[in-house]
């Protein structure tokens, strides 16, 4: 039995090795080389030339600005998720898990439809206040970025913020309370320093997301905003410069490890606050008696809605109206066989595409997640937290870079992979298996041993142990983990457009096209279908999570 | 004719080693608890016997045929665990049911039945683990490892999460049914109330060995080494000198003050197989129960009294004296008679000291 798994494990690290790793080193190794040498000029030009020191400046700059703004809009939010009730409470925390699963290139999109020059926010400050032109321009700018982050990350703020907040025994407080301290002493002397932990590790986690991020700055920053990740693309598929292009993913990784490295240091210290077993008091946030505070709160949740909702409604709203009336025509252009000129492909079959290389790549990131947060679990080899967080590596590497290594380690021989939809899923699988571990290690973490032990004194054998107690308790856990991990390649864009080539569209990537294109209809109703595979997707994660498995850790 | 033999069982968790050379028997019917500190390998000694461990040497035989190779679920042994590790996600029923419905002979559905009886909670059959009291889950805990029909049945520490009250019906419930069933018992505590009033036998426990294998009354009365007087009941200790031996009487210096103990009641095995000898260094104990404070020709001194804690029929006397401070457990009607501050004279009989060689 021990063996046996010894052996499982030692052909992970080899399938592992095969496309992850030693495609990723070559490419590493390809930034480090100058006619077949051992070189650091390419390094040297990637850090001297005033382009390229732009674009990492910029990378880090529109990163720590977006991290400002997620935290100013999700701090607000986890302090009123933490110590007010209302109704709909339960389901505004759920929500927070949505930008896991919500493509970004869909948000890119409700972004231009909402907030673009003839956007929906436009021409309604337009028509209230009769303005002869459009008011704000905020697309195509680093506001745009910034902005489009924090659609994307203040729910992540406020979700590990809320939780960590709620997790704080409220004993602490009534003890500071009984010394007498008051109401601000209390919160500065010890509701923030025991929040730090979850504050700064939201912050890093943000910083990454925003530092890697590539559909949102590809669509929203236009040609003048570029950061390292689109660098890197141009760099690679419109200049072919491989040399240049590797290089620039050897500064990027080593950046990215070392935020990674950061993040991790700050994971740790809040998990453990969790101590009593009563929870912030709350009051209810709509009662009679009204009051400033109240009144501030009211305004934060009417803009936060704006500021959530508008893009997403945009994108129903337009995929609905086609020059000025309601119709279904842009759905009818979707769900077509025929050749669509923008696509270089029929729009159906990027969604046959999509729905192949997500059931593909799930069905390599499930055991292989599996089988690492097993191992995670159980180990107690020496070096065991080291090998860990090694294999979880593709977690700080960016999505174009890997997209990059797959292309260089394994589109020529012996796979020659180059060109197929297999290689797009070998891609989407190394990106999403980390968060596979991640939801199922929690799991198996909190599974009984001794309920294994219990049915085995019954007269259980292991096999049986396992189906009959095991596998019925980590099973919605697993389930889980495959919707998220299909949800995550179903919207993945950045390592896919490294590996595309015609013919091999996906959904994201046509509503990248059509986006380009300007058909912002067919890009809604495009856009609508991944917005419904992400609500799906949703609602089994919130589900089963609350059965006890889940979405803690995401 | 259940018996279960362990003999120079030992197991070392990397640099750890719970247990050393472990050995004991268990007669058919017999109740022997494990009773020890944390740490001390009770709870490894039971790991061990029901195959959820290997020992790392010994033998484990249960009807004479050794069990040390077999797996967990071939020894048909019982376990009620500390935490009931109940299926949670079956029902009660299914619970009880898991063990029996694999064991082919036994009719599944009135077997449920009948321990549900047994345990008192007919009518639980649907509801969830999660439904349950925890009093209630600890029953259900031991239904399931009896459904099965052991041959021997393995608790570890199961009242150990559950509060007093609960704790002492649960406990006579586990007797009841023990002897009713005439089912073979080995219990892991850390209480020496609930050792005492459950085993025919107790095993004291001490960092891997046994100390003392005896009954609850020989364990309590006549601890036969310095960690079980000091572990079971609550016992004064001295540390002191022989200063001589005769006429069936020991004489020993503590501090200031010379003791006089009767020679064939004070000795443990220890110091009977030495040759006691004036000069020799001791621990004295006394328990709290045996020190009184009525004025007695001899082993008296006096005392100021510090505190008196009523404990119902019986209150709790802190003593301070010159030899150390003292405990000594009186009836609540002399106690009344004590205020705080006033002088005692605090004495023992010659029969209630217990010696040890010095540690």
């Amino acid at each position: 039995m021990k063996k046996g798994w010894f052996l499982v494990f030692i052909g992970l690290l080899a399938f592992l090795g095969l496309v992850f790793y030693q495609p990723l080193f070559s490419v590493l190794r390809r930034g480090l080389t100058e006619g077949g040498r051992w070189s650091l000029s390419p390094l040297a030009t990637i850090l001297t030339d005033s382009y390229f020191v732009h674009i990492i400046v910029f990378s880090l700059k529109q990163a720590a600005l977006s991290t400002l703004l997620s935290l100013g809009i999700g701090l607000p939010g986890a302090y009123i998720l933490t110590r007010y009730s209302f109704p709909g409470k339960s389901a505004i925390r759920s929500l927070t898990v949505v930008p896991f699963v919500l493509p970004a290139v869909v948000v890119a999109l409700g972004f231009i439809l909402f907030f673009g020059e003839s956007g929906w926010l436009n021409q309604w400050l337009m028509s209230v206040f009769h303005l002869p032109s459009p008011p704000l321009h905020i697309l195509y700018s680093l506001t745009g970025i910034v902005l489009a982050h924090a659609f994307y990350n203040a729910p992540i703020v406020m979700r590990l913020v809320n939780a960590s907040w709620e997790g704080i025994d409220p004993e602490i407080d009534e003890a500071a309370a009984s010394l007498g301290a008051r109401g601000l002493r209390r919160f500065v002397g010890i509701t923030i320093p025991l929040l730090a932990p979850a504050l700064l590790s939201s912050a890093a986690l943000v910083f990454i997301f925003s530092f890697l991020s590539f559909p949102i700055v590809l669509a929203l920053g236009g040609a003048r905003y570029t950061t390292i990740e689109v660098g890197i693309y141009t760099l690679i598929r419109t200049l072919l410069d491989y040399k240049l292009g590797s290089a620039l993913i050897l500064v990027e990784t080593a950046l990215s490890l070392s935020l990674t490295y950061v993040y991790l240091k700050t994971e740790g210290g809040f998990a453990t606050l969790t101590q009593g077993s009563r929870r912030v008091a709350t009051y209810p946030l709509f009662s009679r008696k009204a009051s400033m505070c109240k009144l501030v709160i009211a305004a934060y949740i009417i803009i936060a809605a704006v500021f959530f909702l508008g893009p997403i409604s945009s994108i129903l709203v337009d995929s609905l109206r086609v020059r000025g009336q309601w119709s279904v025509e842009s759905y009818r252009q979707i769900f077509t066989l025929g050749y669509n000129p923008f696509l270089g492909v029929s729009p159906l079959r990027t969604v046959l595409n999509s729905l192949f290389i997500g059931g593909i790549s799930t069905a390599i990131s499930l055991p292989v997640g599996m089988l690492i947060a097993m191992f995670a679990v159980r180990s107690r080899l020496p070096g065991r937290r080291l090998l860990e967080a090694i294999l979880m590596a593709p977690l700080a590497v960016s999505s174009v870079a890997i997209g990059f290594a797959v292309l260089y380690g394994l589109g020529g021989a012996p796979l020659h992979l180059s060109g197929t939809l297999i290689a797009i899923a070998l891609a989407h699988a190394i990106l999403t298996y980390p968060f596979v571990v991640r939801v199922i290690r929690p799991v198996l973490e909190g599974l009984d041993q001794s309920l294994v032990e219990a049915a085995r004194s019954l007269g259980a054998s292991p096999t049986r142990a396992f189906f009959e107690v095991i596998l019925p308790l980590i099973g919605p856990g697993i389930l889980v983990a495959a919707v998220f991990g299909f949800a995550l390649s179903i919207g993945e864009m950045s390592a896919t457009i490294m590996l595309m080539r015609p013919g091999l569209g996906t959904m994201p990537m046509a509503v990248y096209s059509l986006l380009s294109a300007r058909q912002f209809g067919a890009a809604s109703a495009m856009g609508m279908i991944l917005v419904l595979v992400a609500g799906i997707a949703f609602l089994v994660i919130d589900r089963l999570g609350r059965r006890g498995v889940g979405c803690r850790t995401l | 004719m259940s018996d279960l033999v362990v003999k120079g069982l030992a197991k070392s968790f990397g640099d750890v080693r719970a247990l050393h050379e472990i050995s004991f028997t268990l007669g058919q019917g017999e109740f022997l608890t494990l009773l020890g500190p944390s740490g001390c390998g009770k709870t490894t000694t039971l790991r061990l016997i029901a195959g959820f461990e290997r020992p790392d040497a010994g033998r484990i035989t249960l009807d004479g045929r050794s069990i040390v190779n077999d797996p967990p679920e071939d020894r048909q042994i019982g376990f009620v665990f500390q935490t009931y590790a109940l299926f949670p996600h079956m029902n009660v029923a299914k619970n009880i049911a898991y063990g029996a419905r694999l064991n082919r002979s036994i009719s599944t559905k009135r077997r449920v039945g009948e321990l549900l009886d047994l345990v008192d909670l007919k009518g639980f059959e649907r509801r969830k683990p999660a439904e349950l009291s925890s009093g209630q889950r600890q029953r259900i805990a031991l239904a399931r490892a009896l459904a099965p029909q052991p041959r021997l049945l393995l608790l570890d520490e199961p009242l150990s999460a559950l509060d007093a009250k609960l704790r002492e019906s649960l406990r006579a419930q586990i007797r009841h049914i023990q002897q009713e069933l005439a089912l073979s018992t080995l219990y892991v505590t850390h209480d020496q109330e609930e050792a005492l009033s459950l085993a025919d036998r107790i095993a004291v426990m001490h960092s891997g060995t046994i100390e003392q294998i005896a009954t609850p009354q020989q364990v309590y009365e006549h601890p036969q080494t310095e960690f079980v007087a000091s572990f079971v009941g609550r016992a004064n200790r001295f540390s002191g000198t022989v200063m001589a031996t005769k006429d069936g009487l020991i004489s020993v210096k503590v501090g200031e003050f010379l003791f006089s103990l009767i020679r064939e009641k004070g000795l443990s095995d220890d110091l009977r197989a030495l040759q006691i000898t004036p000069g020799n260094h001791i621990s004295l104990f006394v328990k709290e129960e045996h020190l009184q404070l009525t004025e007695m020709r001899e082993n008296a001194i006096s005392a100021e009294v510090v505190l008196v804690e009523y404990r119902g029929e019986t209150s709790i006397v802190y003593l301070k004296t010159q030899i150390g401070p003292l405990r000594a457990r009186v009836s609540t009607k002399q106690a009344t008679t004590l205020s705080t501050g006033s002088e005692v004279k605090v004495s023992f009989s010659p029969s209630a000291g217990l010696l040890f060689p010095a540690s």
